[in-house]
């Protein structure tokens, strides 16, 4: 039998004092390079995104997760900062006509796989590899793993959320993962993190919770976007009012007892 | 005394250029999608430049000079692609 003299154990996980390590991490501080929404009043809230972040993006069925999450990757190209995006609900011609005439620049796989966390992990890294993209949309976060095969969808949301914020502080990236949220309510009343579909860990283990609705009662091209929750800023349960205008989502005033407009709404944003 | 236009005359399209993209279309496409990965293969390598010197404004703002170079290029490139498909 092997005996260690832990005395002088000198591994790069060796116990060290909070002095020894506060120094480190003075030697080794970068400035914090953040990007913005530019949605006003959500950068006020969020004060931008930092590297490292894992933000959950939820809400019911066609209530305007994709558009905010298209809205980030146009705005964030604007600040030179370019996305990754895994498609897998839409086909990559259909994908990329909802942004228009105009296609952004962005990456995509070639093909998507689902049910492989292993594989979406190796086309982050190949992406950063190549193109330097320092932020990534997962849309939606259920294709990610086998919910078919799953004994618990909850505990499988769990592995894959805690991954995914392990290789964003790894590798310095924003991770964007859209969830779906319960049904809307049929009052329209509003439906919190708490309603993430089959896991809490979602909510746990993200930096920041968005929850978008729309508001058809308020006007057919109406939402909401309320911070559930911001762990950096402290920010709980905050919303604020958006609206989509070429296809894209833009800060908007609206008094809370405005009066309905317009004859009728679409049920659905589905492009 | 004769006066000498010294304007330069305007660039004319290269006929043999313009015959051999017409016969071998693919072709075209093909060096274009070649410009478009060397321009994005450019910006991810700036953009870890400028990752690499966060400190330092003079390399940050070049980089970003320079990203915003290739990125006016890929637009033009896929406006030329745009033309080419449409053709």
């Amino acid at each position: 039998m092997t005996t260690i003299d832990l005395s002088q154990y000198g591994g790069e996980d060796r116990v060290i004092s909070s002095l020894e390590m506060a120094e480190e991490i003075r030697a080794r501080r970068k400035p914090t390079v953040k990007f913005f929404s530019k949605i006003p009043a959500l950068d006020r809230l969020l004060d931008g995104f930092e590297p490292g972040e894992l933000v959950a993006i939820s809400g019911p069925t066609k209530h305007g997760k994709s558009l905010l999450a298209q809205t980030l990757t146009v705005n964030f190209l604007e600040q030179q900062v370019f996305t990754l995006w895994f498609t897998f609900e839409l086909p990559p011609k259909q994908f990329l006509e909802r942004f228009g005439d105009r296609t952004p620049l962005l990456y995509l796989p070639r093909i998507h796989r689902q049910a492989n966390l292993k594989w979406l992990l190796d086309r982050i890294r190949e992406s950063a590899a190549k193109y330097h993209t320092q932020a990534v949309v997962i849309d939606h976060l259920h294709y990610v793993f086998d919910i078919g095969r799953s004994k618990n969808p909850s505990i499988d949301i769990g592995t894959t959320i805690r991954t995914l914020k392990s290789l964003a502080v790894e590798m310095e990236l924003v991770i964007f993962v859209l969830c779906h949220t319960v049904k809307a309510k049929a009052d329209g009343g509003d439906v919190g993190y708490e309603g993430i579909r089959d896991s809490s860990f979602v909510g746990q283990e993200s930096d920041v919770v968005l929850v978008v609705q729309r508001r058809p009662e308020k006007g057919e091209n109406l939402a909401t976007i309320s911070v559930e929750l911001s762990r950096r800023t402290g920010v709980l349960k905050q919303r604020l009012w958006v609206s989509r205008v070429n296809g894209l989502l833009q800060e908007t005033v609206i008094q809370e007892d405005a009066p309905k407009k317009g004859n009728g709404t679409k049920k659905y944003w589905d492009d | 005394m004769t006066a000498v236009c010294t304007d330069p005359e305007p660039t004319r399209p290269d006929p043999w250029k313009v015959l051999v993209d017409f016969l071998s279309p693919g072709d075209r496409r093909g060096e274009l999608l070649e410009d478009l990965r060397e321009n994005q293969i450019w910006i991810g390598t700036l953009k870890k430049v400028q990752t690499a010197f966060p400190m330092d404004p003079g390399i940050s703002a070049s980089c970003r000079a320079f990203i915003l170079h290739h990125l006016s290029e890929i637009e033009r490139i896929t406006e030329e692609m745009r033309k080419h498909d449409n053709d």
